[in-house]
């Protein structure tokens, strides 16, 4: 989640590593009535938000953005087939797109959809009202389609 | 693996049909066939344990240091309460016992002159409340008792916060 969010790999385990020692010493501090993961994933969003600022870090990443609006670079694939190739090229778009995406939906949508969370943990976890959540996911999932379609992966018709 | 791309299609329908569950449940199978998970270093557990290790380390050593620091600044308050304190809690607790010993005087002569009069069981005990309420009226005895209920409530909470830390060090 780290990884996908700061989108520095390297970077990402250290401060993995901040937040099971953050953990541990706020252990004492876990609401049990509620979800372990769900504060876990609270601790690890607000790591990496904070490691992002404190890098100054822009919030939006317009290396992503720019490689998504030159993205003719492979070919336009309107309905793909199911080949490793193509759903690996697929893979890739797609984490390139979520690169491009404002921080809190990139971590909506990492929830969700990569850690199978419900709106409600979504929002335990972002610190947001749910439909704020929900809102998150949806414009996120949208602006996705529309990265993947600029980048060559139109809408199969 | 192989419903990706079919999955890929019904997302973007649902996603151009605004069919919002379609597209949730669509684009699921999507992200979870074909981006990959990062790849996390082999020692990545081993080094977080460590790391973990190390905070509770030295917050067990801070937690130590504080409850040295506590106990050294009771000692000092205490050897100086001791060594200014000591004349003046004896001319206190003599005022205090001089006191006590009026009222038991009091209480005792107004009895037994109650008791010679032929007064009732109500009248001597309306007397000896009368004395016990003098006593404690009186500004040395309630100042003493203020000050014995203040030094018990500052003894409970440094005895508090010492196992405070102590739980703080054992977790």
């Amino acid at each position: 989640m780290i990884a996908r969010i700061t989108g520095d790999r390297a970077h990402a385990e250290d401060l993995a590593q901040d937040t099971f020692v953050k953990a541990f010493r706020n252990l004492a501090a876990f609401d049990t009535t509620r979800r372990f993961s769900s504060w876990l994933f609270r601790i690890a969003h607000n790591t990496a938000i904070d490691a992002m600022r404190r890098s100054n870090r822009p919030l939006e990443s317009i290396d992503a953005n720019r490689e998504m609006a030159a993205g003719g670079a492979h070919e336009p694939a309107a309905a793909p087939a199911p080949d490793p190739v193509e759903r690996r090229e697929l893979g890739r778009a797609l984490e390139l797109a979520l690169t491009g995406l404002r921080p809190d939906q990139r971590a909506a949508i990492v929830l969700r959809y990569e850690h199978g969370l419900s709106f409600g943990d979504i929002a335990t976890v972002l610190g947001v009202p749910e439909a704020t959540a929900r809102s998150h996911v949806h414009r996120a999932r949208k602006e996705l389609a529309q990265r993947l379609t600029a980048s060559g992966w139109a809408p199969p018709r | 693996m192989n419903n990706a791309p079919g999955s890929y299609t019904r997302w973007r329908a649902a996603e151009a049909g605004e069919r919002d569950d379609d597209a949730d449940w669509a684009f699921r199978t999507v992200f979870q066939t074909t981006v990959p998970e990062p790849v996390v270093s082999p020692d990545f557990t081993a080094r977080t344990m460590a790391a973990v290790a190390a905070a509770a380390a030295a917050d067990a050593r801070r937690a130590r240091r504080v409850r040295a620091g506590v106990l050294t600044g009771c000692a000092a308050g205490a050897a100086a309460a001791v060594y200014f304190g000591t004349g003046w809690a004896i001319s206190l607790a003599s005022s205090a016992f001089i006191a006590l010993l009026n009222m038991v005087i009091a209480g005792t002569v107004r009895g037994a002159t109650s008791f010679q009069a032929g007064a009732g069981v109500w009248p001597v005990v309306a007397s000896l409340g009368r004395a016990a309420a003098a006593l404690a009226t009186d500004p040395t005895v309630t100042f003493a008792m203020i000050a014995l209920s203040a030094l018990a409530i500052a003894a409970l909470v440094a005895l508090q916060r010492l196992l405070g830390s102590d739980q703080e060090s054992l977790q």
